[in-house]
């Protein structure tokens, strides 16, 4: 793999662009200032109230010639003149920033000609690219050490795949110019009629602990051998319904405990997300209440376990961390789905540190030719 | 006595589950502990229902799952119950939501949700959602009146939940599915609801827009069934875009809607009217061949009311046209034309353009457009203008189609055309329909009721299937 090529020909709007990420703002308690009422601040307006944010602190600037500045945090969508530029932290709240080659272009030629930094991106605001997909440039270590640390070529070539669909902008970004006059070409893009193939496992129980993105069709994907012993530890009642329906749907018997995996037991305040194309949408809802468990204890509960599904995101070190003595026994783990791109090689670098002696594979499933998402396998050896 | 309806996916899992419970042993601990998690769903999805209807056993089995007392035998008890009592008093319905953009989708939408309403065991409720870039509905407004006005049943958009609601259908004219419309993301359907039928205003923008946003969306690239007038679009349309999804080949509601409007009477006119079809420009980027075509449109329409002042022209603004920040000289070129030539030119007043549709005796537009293929059902001659893009024509015709129809070339292909129209000839009018048919399916105002049938057959099929396999 040519690693200085890949890190060459990244697109300069990936590698070039600051990114403020939401979390970090909704954590804070600076102002959004939004300039004008377009419909695009609109929405983004709206999707900021969905994640919670206090409205106070959102406001829009319609400034006559000769105002003061506002202060806060400046959102505007497309370029505004350089008085409305200076001093200030600039968001470029535009949907097409910086995923369109040809709109980044045209900003980044206006910053240099009036001698001003490049805007700021909200990623969740924007559009053109993985979420994370930001971090590939700044994490080329981290990446390189994945690779590294991954137990075959195949594996290596899907890390590598991840990355190269993660850094190719959306369709928004078609150039008309180009000889399919921007229709992408699957043959370039990540959809290879490749199906999954799941390791065979000796007979005895499956646990999976699913956290907060439920997929009907990675279900579809799995084994039938392994859904009907498997446990499912599903803390959410919404992904636990969806689960319950795709079971009477195709009439499969499954354990459900609407426990989740963690390092100590009892309970937990949570704000339900949810996940969507990429982007998490966390919806004004109250906070549920998590009931926890260490998996060594419900393994203590439930007998003898051959292999672990662990689709946790964030929850997953506390996870493992509650499943030492499951650990010893040296089962089967997979470690599935990435919410954000960077999660995929900070998981594998994880996972090496974790299990220095175990084999890392990196694969995707795939179901009808849709790619329905990666799992790390990691094999005892 | 049937007392209570619920949803009929619902209903199949309710009955699913209790057989599952009453199937499971519960004599060890663990075995009582996914019991009680089972049961305790189970009692959650009963309160869809549980205002309007009391199920005995239901009461007993929350006691014992909140005591954590599960004793086999009463548990078992009240379970038998429950079933019992849920088979007598409740019964299944297909609730369909119908989630619509804009008050001019409204009219095809209506045809489709009528022809399920009038099938047995379903419900169907009307989400107008409040579009946001679209000013002149009043962000919806104007079309919640129209839809309380149907009579057919009204949801708020504000108010509507997928995860509460967990509708068996959904009906989506503006590509949900794929979030064409980044506002409407956070309804989140695509999340919920596995059967999403896609329809669309006309036809094939939809399937434009929607290969464009579900390339990407892993694992939600495709509809459940997408509603398509003709075989021809449903082998076509896979080859030209990647959408994976099943479709329906039973012609188009829009297809009903010309013909219901074709069917009433117009007032005779001396004169003769064409309409045009004034489309917008992107709202946020430069097209290649965007403001060029407009000017060129605009200069059309002015050379023609200067050439034959005998035919009126009817110009239809694109509904974004007006709201649309970049379109604004343009708008004020069409302003002064409408001002300069007040008898020849008009501008359209109609919500629907069905009606519009109906009042003119042609019509020009673009390559680009689908109004091409609803306006061709009309019967009524049509010419079309070639729009560019660096290698070619930008079309959504294929040869097959181009080749039967008129194209504007020239200054006096127009001119021809409108000769032709004010004298009332239509040349190759017969060939041009027989192709139409085969892209449009049957035009005998039959489509809606044929579709609605073809989806609940499909439907129960497919839950059936679940339950069987």
């Amino acid at each position: 793999m040519n690693w200085e090529a890949f890190f060459a020909e990244l697109p300069a709007s990936l590698t070039e662009c600051r990114v403020l990420f939401l979390d970090d703002f909704l954590n804070s308690s600076r102002r959004l200032v939004f300039w004008q009422t377009g419909t695009q601040n609109r929405i983004a307006v709206q999707l900021l109230l969905h994640k919670g944010c206090d409205q106070s602190r959102l406001q829009y600037w319609m400034p006559e010639p000769g105002d003061p500045p506002e202060d806060g945090i400046a959102v505007v969508c497309g370029v505004q003149p350089r008085s409305f530029w200076e001093d200030r932290t600039l968001a470029l709240c535009h949907y097409d920033y910086p995923g369109d080659a040809a709109f980044y272009a045209s900003v980044k030629g206006l910053c240099i000609q009036n001698d001003l930094p490049l805007p700021t991106s909200i990623h969740e605001l924007s559009r053109g690219y993985a979420l994370g997909a930001e971090k590939i440039a700044v994490c080329r270590e981290e990446i390189l050490r994945a690779w590294d640390t991954l137990a075959d070529e195949k594996s290596r070539e899907v890390l590598v795949e991840l990355l190269k669909a993660a850094a190719r902008p959306y369709y928004w970004n078609m150039d008309m110019h180009a000889e399919n006059f921007g229709i992408p070409d699957p043959k370039r893009v990540s959809v290879l009629p490749r199906q999954a193939e799941f390791p065979s496992l000796p007979p005895g129980r499956i646990l999976y602990a699913l956290g907060e993105d439920f997929d009907g069709n990675f279900f579809s994907a799995l084994p039938r051998s392994w859904l009907d012993r498997m446990l499912i530890l599903c803390p959410g009642q919404t992904n636990r319904r969806l689960l319950r329906g795709w079971a009477a749907e195709q009439n499969v018997h499954l354990q459900i405990l609407p426990e989740m995996p963690s390092d100590t037991d009892g309970y937990l305040l949570r704000q339900e997300k949810m996940f969507l194309g990429g982007t998490p949408l966390r919806p004004a809802r109250r906070p549920v209440v998590i009931q926890c468990c260490k998996l060594d204890q419900i393994t203590a509960r439930t007998g003898p376990v051959m292999a672990v599904l662990l689709n946790l995101d964030d929850e997953l070190e506390n996870a493992l961390a509650g499943a030492q003595q499951l650990l010893a026994r040296r089962p089967l783990v997979l470690v599935q789905g990435f919410s954000s791109l960077e999660k995929a090689w900070q998981t594998i670098n994880r996972m090496r540190t974790m299990f220095p002696d175990a084999g890392l594979q990196l694969q995707r499933v795939c179901t009808e030719n849709i790619l329905q998402g990666y799992f790390l396998t990691i094999t005892p050896q | 006595m049937k007392r209570a309806t619920l949803r009929f996916h619902v209903y199949q899992q309710v009955l699913f589950q209790l057989d599952e419970l009453l199937a499971q042993p519960g004599d060890t601990a663990f075995a009582k502990e996914i019991f009680c998690c089972g049961a305790k769903d189970l009692l959650a999805d009963l309160e869809l229902i549980r205002p309007t209807c009391w199920l005995e056993g239901a009461d007993e089995l929350r006691r014992c799952v909140q005591t954590g007392n599960v004793c086999p035998e009463s548990v078992h008890r009240s379970l038998l119950d429950l079933r019992r009592s849920f088979c007598e008093k409740v019964e299944p319905q297909v609730l369909i939501d119908f989630i619509i953009l804009r008050r001019t989708h409204w009219r095809v939408c209506e045809l489709l949700a009528r022809a399920l309403m009038e099938e047995p065991g379903v419900h169907v409720r009307i989400v107008p959602v409040a579009c946001l870039h679209e000013l002149q509905d009043e962000c919806g407004q104007a079309m919640q009146r129209e839809v309380k006005r149907s009579g057919l049943a009204y949801f708020p958009f504000e108010e509507y939940d997928i995860e509460t609601e967990r509708p068996d259908i959904v009906v989506d004219n503006m590509a949900v599915d794929s979030a064409k419309e980044r506002e409407f993301r956070a309804l989140r359907i695509g999340n919920f609801t596995q059967r999403v039928v896609h329809l669309e205003h006309s036809v094939l923008t939809g399937y434009t827009e929607a290969m464009k946003a579900a390339y990407f969306r892993v694992g939600r690239s495709r509809c459940w069934q997408y509603l398509v007038p003709s075989k021809l679009f449903s082998s076509a349309l896979p080859l030209i875009f990647r959408i994976d999804g099943n479709y329906l080949a039973v012609g188009t509601p829009e297809a009903d809607v010309i013909y219901q409007s074709q069917q009433q009477k117009t007032e005779s006119r001396q004169y003769r009217q064409i309409l045009w079809d004034l489309d917008t420009l992107e709202p946020n980027r430069d097209v290649p061949e965007d403001h060029a075509r407009l000017t060129r449109e605009l200069d059309m329409i002015e050379q023609m009311a200067q050439r034959h002042p005998e035919v009126r022209s009817v110009v239809r603004p694109h509904p974004d046209f007006y709201n649309n920040q970049r379109c604004v000289p343009f708008a004020a070129r069409f302003e002064q034309i409408l001002r300069r030539y007040p008898e020849t030119v008009t501008r359209d007043t109609h919500v629907q353009i069905y009606d519009t549709y109906r009042e003119v005796d042609a019509m020009m537009t673009w390559m680009t457009s689908t109004t091409a293929f609803s306006f061709g059902m009309t019967g009524k001659p049509f010419m079309v203008m070639p729009g560019y893009v660096p290698g070619g024509y930008d079309t959504i015709m294929d040869m097959h189609l181009l080749h039967s129809l008129r194209v504007a070339y020239t200054l006096e292909d127009i001119d021809h055309f409108f000769a032709q129209i004010s004298q009332g000839k239509d040349e190759g009018r017969e060939e041009r329909l027989r192709v139409l048919r085969e892209y449009f399916g049957p035009d005998d105002g039959t489509a809606s009721r044929t579709a609605a049938r073809k989806i609940l057959s499909v439907y129960y099929a497919a839950e059936q299937k679940g339950n069987q396999s």
